[in-house]
Parts: structure tokens; sequence; C-alpha cells
């Protein structure tokens, strides 16, 4: 006599025969290997390849800002930190001037150029923290590992500051559809620039709130990039490919919150869903500028008081 | 798993990651095997798989989505060492012995039963053994597999369908076997 035979019990029943605890010394090898395996942050930080291509179909000081935007610009040096610039958190640490010939991490409280005032733009200097990485051209970032030099992409830890765009400011109305809904004329007065901003489609903008900074007065707000968009991440880029592309960028969906100059270019776009911007627009000397501020989700607390701390030591000076 | 654990290895804290090796590692192993069929490369694609893990963890958005994403990176560790298995492994036949028992015992798995399924399940790709092991043994529904594998249901139903198809077969295919060898 023979039973019928069920066959998914006895599958399962043969599934469960075999070994279930994992070994110690695969548990050993893992940890141990965990000191030889860098952890790959999001695609957040600009890419570098762009640069190039940025420069070459720009040209000239608006390149320069775009490649500030892209956060790339590790070959153009800036002119010498002015030493004696201080600010907040640690005015009592001695600055020291800052070159640029590459990306470098600092190696502690230290006042940089940020920006050299070009194109009748005041220069700006800044108080960094340890751990902050002057890539040159307005852009800073904070990075995890401050020993690996030139490894931004990797290190990043979401937080930078990019500084200024004030050349004709183009806000859409909508960031994602930011080549249809380019406005014809820039904003250029603080209040202008901060009401475009507010009005942006697919994303909720902060109420508008006071900020003066070196005796210069504004507004700060703060955006965010929409948690659920759609995305596309390969790797070191962050591409949104339900949003509209730039004539420089056929195929990248690019998420745009203002142009400068020319409106099927975005200056500013961002790297990745749920990133947030603290943008402050400023009125130095009647020349409006923005200022931004930004962040990912998963940047620690610690970093994005760093970032908040480095923007408030801001100083504008003369070229 | 505790989401703040998850944060601080998220964040490089080594110890918070070591702690979820420590917790998921025993399952994974387990699961690795069922595909593997082999303890060494078994070993090997739960240490490639929790590699991958911390490696990746700062991309991982939905923190209770943790195991789900750990079986996604096992899979596909177990699907790199079955094509490396596919590749090198010399031309081997199993031996079968000669029944014993013609008659199949439902609580107790003759030689010939798992010797048989060991050979139906090695034919199998390294797709259709995931679905397997994660249906039959995890206890998973096509929608969980679905989500943890990234595919479609309609893709998990298919894949299930071949493998306990060819599963089938092979237990058949035995009993057959004894039903012919009882007449003899």
């Amino acid at each position: 006599m023979t039973r019928r035979l069920d066959p998914d019990r006895t599958i399962e029943e043969w599934l469960i025969e075999g070994p279930n605890q994992l070994p110690d010394h695969v548990l050993g090898a893992i940890v141990d290997r965990l000191d030889q395996t860098m952890q790959r942050r999001p695609g957040w930080l600009p890419r570098r390849h762009d640069t190039n291509r940025m420069l070459l179909s720009m040209g000239g000081l608006a390149a320069a800002v775009a490649v500030a935007v892209i956060g790339g610009a590790f070959f153009l040096g800036l002119g010498t930190g002015r030493p004696g610039v201080g600010g907040p958190p640690s005015p009592s640490a001695s600055p020291s001037p800052t070159a640029m010939p590459s990306p470098s991490p600092t190696p502690g409280p230290t006042s940089i150029v940020l920006w050299d005032g070009r194109d009748r733009t005041p220069v700006i200097t800044v108080t960094t923290p340890p751990g902050w990485v002057n890539h040159g051209e307005g852009v800073l970032t904070r990075n995890i590992d401050t020993n690996t030099k030139g490894q931004a992409a990797k290190n990043w830890d979401g937080a930078a500051l990019i500084a200024p765009f004030y050349k004709q400011l183009l806000i859409p109305g909508d960031p994602c559809r930011w080549r249809a809904t380019m406005p014809k004329a820039p904003a250029t007065t603080v209040d202008a620039v901060v009401e475009a901003l507010v009005g942006q489609a697919s994303r909720a903008a902060s109420a508008p709130v006071g900020v003066t900074v070196d005796g210069h007065s504004g507004k700060s707000i703060t955006l965010h990039v929409p948690k659920d968009i759609q995305y596309t991440d390969l790797g070191e880029s962050v591409f949104f490919p339900t949003c509209e592309t730039g004539a420089d960028k056929p195929t990248e969906g690019l998420f745009c919150t203002l142009s400068e100059a020319d409106p099927n270019q975005c200056s500013r776009w961002h790297q990745g869903p749920g990133q947030i911007d603290e943008v402050w627009v400023l009125d130095v000397d009647g020349k409006v500028m923005v200022i931004d501020g930004m962040y990912s989700p998963d940047t620690p607390a610690e970093h994005v008081a760093e970032l908040r701390a480095v923007m408030q030591s801001m100083k504008f000076g003369g070229p | 798993m505790d989401p703040s654990i998850i944060d601080r290895a998220r964040h490089g804290d080594k110890d918070a990651f070591t702690s979820i090796v420590l917790r998921f590692g025993d399952r994974l192993y387990s699961v690795a095997y069922r595909i593997l069929r082999d303890t060494g490369r078994a070993e090997d694609a739960v240490q490639n798989a929790f590699l991958a893990a911390w490696r990746e963890l700062p991309r991982l958005r939905d923190e209770s989505r943790l195991e789900a994403w750990l079986y996604r990176l096992l899979v596909n560790a177990c699907y790199a060492e079955v094509r490396h298995t596919t590749r090198w492994q010399p031309g081997l036949r199993l031996v079968i012995e000669s029944p014993t028992d013609p008659v199949a015992d439902d609580d107790q798995l003759s030689v010939e039963r798992r010797d048989q399924l060991e050979r139906g399940f090695r034919r199998l790709s390294g797709e259709l053994r995931a679905v397997l092991v994660m249906h039959h043994y995890l206890g998973y529904s096509g929608a969980e597999i679905a989500e943890a594998l990234d595919i479609s249901p309609g893709t998990v139903r298919s894949r299930l369908h071949y493998a306990r198809q060819q599963m089938r077969a092979a237990i058949e295919a035995d009993a057959r076997s004894f039903a012919a060898g009882g007449m003899a």
C-alpha cells in the first residue's frame, strides 16, 4: 500500500532540515571587514563630471556660479582668506587664511573665503568648524571622514552651503515643471524672491522670517523636496524622471529652485527626495543675494547646527 | 528592531550594526543555506549580504523594511553564488542508492527522497529557489515576497508555480520509480 504524497508538505519538511545558526567565524569576519567597507552616502552631492560641460556651455562668470551650484569646482582657485575674520561658533579660536588649490578638510575653526567677490559682489567669509571642506566657488560641504581628501562624493553627509546666487534670479512657479513655469522677468527684490519661492508648486515652503547677518537684513525660508517624489538614484547623482530636463541636461530630470539668467538651464537643482534647504535672501548693499544651506533627512542634527552657525558667521566685505 | 539602532548604524556606528547582524544573522544564514544547499557558500552569501547592507544602509529610507531589505540583499548575494557555482561546479552526478523503503513515510523523509529533492532543487535557477524558500520555509506570502525582492506579484506567482512544478515532478518521478520497483 502506498500513501499519496503531499508535495508541498514534503518540500517544507525537507527545507526545515539544515543548519540554523550563523557560525561565529562568519560574524567575526563581517565585523572585521566593516572597517574596510565605506558606507555610501545617498546621492546628494552634485556631480563633478558635469562641471566641465557646464563651464563649456555657459562660459565666464555665469558658469562659475553654475559650477558652484553643482558643487564640482575643484579646480578653480579663489583668493586667499582674510586673517582676523572670526565669528561663531568659536570666536576665540585663531583663524587662519585658507588658500583654495584643492578641496581639503579644515583642521579646526577656520576663517575662509567662501566667495571671492567677483562681478562686483562682496567677498563672503565664513568661519567653519572642523569637518567642513571648502571646494571653492562658494561651495562648502560637511564631510564624514575629513581625513579623506577629495572624496566629497563619498564622504558628504548632505550638509552643504552654496553662496551666493545673485545674477538675474528666475524663480520657476513649479520646481518640477521649471522650464514651463519660468517667469520672463527676474525677481529683483528680497520680497519678490521670497514671494516666488513661497509660491512654488510641488512643495510647501515655510513662512518667511526676518534675518539679519553681519548687519544685512533679509528673509529666510525653508524649502523641501517632496519625500515621495519619483527619483532615479545613479549612485553619485539623483535625477527626477517626472521632472523637466535642462537644455544642457536633456536626459536628466531636475527639481529646480532657481535659474540665473538662462531660463533653460537650472542653477540650483536638488540632490534627492526629502532634501531640505534653508534659504536666506539678503539685501547686501542693494544687491539681492541668495544663500542656500542644505542638508538631507539623514544629516546628523549636530551637522545641521554647524551649517546654521556657518551661515550665521557670514561676513560681507568689499571687493 | 529599535529604529534608533538602525539609525546609529546608518550613521556609521559599528556596534549598532553588529547588533543588526546578531539579530538577523541566524535567520539569513538559514535562508542562504536553503537556497544554496552548501554551508560554505551560504556563509559567503551572508557575509556579502551584510557588508552590502553596511555599505548601503544610509540609503535605506524606511527603517520598518529593514528585514525585507536584508532578504533582498541576501537573495542577490545568493544569486551571485549560484551563478558562480553553476559556472565552476564540475559535472558531478549524485549516485542514487537502491531504495530500501518503497513506501515513503509522510512523517519522515527517506534518504532517497531527500536525494531526489536535492537533485530537483539544484536544477532550479536561483530565482526559483529564492521564491520557493521564502514561501515554503519563511512562510512569506506572494505579496510579501514581491515586496522583499522588488518584483511583481505576478512574477512571484509564476516563479513559484514553476519551482513547485519542478519539485513535484522530482517527487512524483521518485514515487513512480518506487512503484515500478515494487511491481518488478
